[in-house]
């Protein structure tokens, strides 16, 4: 049907002649069979480049770590780069500079505390993502499909965590409070403190830690332990570490210690508290 | 001690191919705890035990707690 005609059908004029038009469909077909085959074709093709181009990488990677092991200087010699004064200093004045008998602990919380301190800003930011992408609020839809079944406690989990868990909170609180004087410390102690946590909601389901673990402490612990950590990590700034005395020192470090931990351990039941249920 | 060392370290490399070849995700979540307690016990040999008591508890629990919890939210833990 031609354009012409069909405008001139439409002001008025006389009726179209229609035609019926024999499409082919045999010569179509084929036509798109043929697309298909060198769809496929394409596929593969592509999986056999990617294939080849994934063993060349590997080994190019694989050649140059070998390579760079060779390279890199003998374990504990003497001119190795690494062998420079601030080990020297580290260990040798670390216990009357920091006041902590770890010699880690003194290293990670003072001499390195801004790392430290961004490492507990991380984990801060860390659950607050969390929260805002799964919290059960209106208005979230993916904190709303968050199904609350109904709690059973299994008898074997929660007859074992009972016995357990008073050992694991136990060891959790004396790594985090003989951080400064044996291993363990901030985050070792509040990972495990976490972990506890996790364990008591899994036994005995969540409403058990709302009798002492409620969002409001949930919030408060995790704010007032950044802030006690940056206020504490100020005064050893500004005041510089000989300005205190010794013993003072000590008890700073262990108070950054359980800041850290506390920072730590709520960041660990939140985000698992987060993902199960959508809110603590 | 040293021979200790080595089977650990190449149980290590075992236990980090077998976690990538699981079928299932979660063979692959319970293979790499264990790699987490391996990798702890290596910390301990290496006298870091700061290392190690953390390691234990972030790469052997409180890791497999959270992926086991992100494959429950993706229900790759149900029967197909």
């Amino acid at each position: 049907m031609h354009k012409t005609d069909f405008l001139k059908w439409v002001n008025g004029g006389s009726p179209v002649r229609l035609k019926l038009e024999r499409r082919d469909y045999i010569h179509q077909n084929t036509r798109n069979q043929k697309k298909e085959i060198s769809d496929a074709d394409r596929i593969k093709r592509f999986n056999r480049l990617y294939t080849i181009l994934a063993i060349i990488i590997g080994l190019i990677l694989l050649v140059s770590l070998v390579g760079l092991v060779f390279t890199i200087p003998e374990f504990g010699s003497e001119t190795n780069p690494t062998n420079n004064e601030i080990v020297e200093r580290y260990v040798g004045h670390g216990e009357e500079e920091t006041g902590a008998e770890n010699v880690i602990a003194g290293m990670i919380l003072n001499y390195r505390g801004f790392d430290t301190f961004g490492e507990s800003n991380v984990l801060f930011l860390a659950v607050c993502c969390v929260m805002l992408l799964l919290m059960k609020v209106p208005g979230n839809s993916l904190g709303a499909d968050m199904q609350d079944d109904d709690f059973e406690e299994d008898m074997i989990l929660s007859g074992v965590c009972k016995v357990l868990l008073p050992c694991v909170l136990v060891f959790g609180v004396s790594v985090l409070f003989g951080g400064h004087t044996s291993p363990g410390g901030g985050f070792s102690g509040g990972s495990i403190l976490g972990a506890a946590l996790i364990l008591c909601s899994i036994a005995f389901g969540q409403k058990s830690i709302h009798r002492f673990f409620t969002e409001r402490v949930f919030n408060v612990v995790r704010v007032s332990g950044l802030m006690i950590y940056a206020i504490m990590f100020g005064v050893y700034i500004y005041q510089g570490v000989n300005g205190i005395e010794s013993d003072l020192a000590h008890y700073i470090v262990l108070v950054i210690d359980i800041a850290v931990g506390l920072v730590v351990m709520s960041t660990m039941y939140g985000f698992y508290s987060f993902y199960t249920k959508g809110e603590l | 001690m040293v021979i200790f060392e080595l089977l650990l370290l190449i149980l290590l490399i075992c236990v980090a191919v077998a976690s990538m070849l699981q079928k299932s995700l979660l063979n692959t979540v319970l293979v790499f705890s264990i790699f987490g307690i391996i990798n702890s016990v290596i910390w301990m040999l290496l006298r870091s035990p700061d290392l190690a008591i953390t390691e234990a508890a972030v790469g052997a629990g409180v890791s497999g707690v959270l992926l086991l919890l992100t494959l429950k939210r993706i229900d790759e833990l149900k029967d197909k």
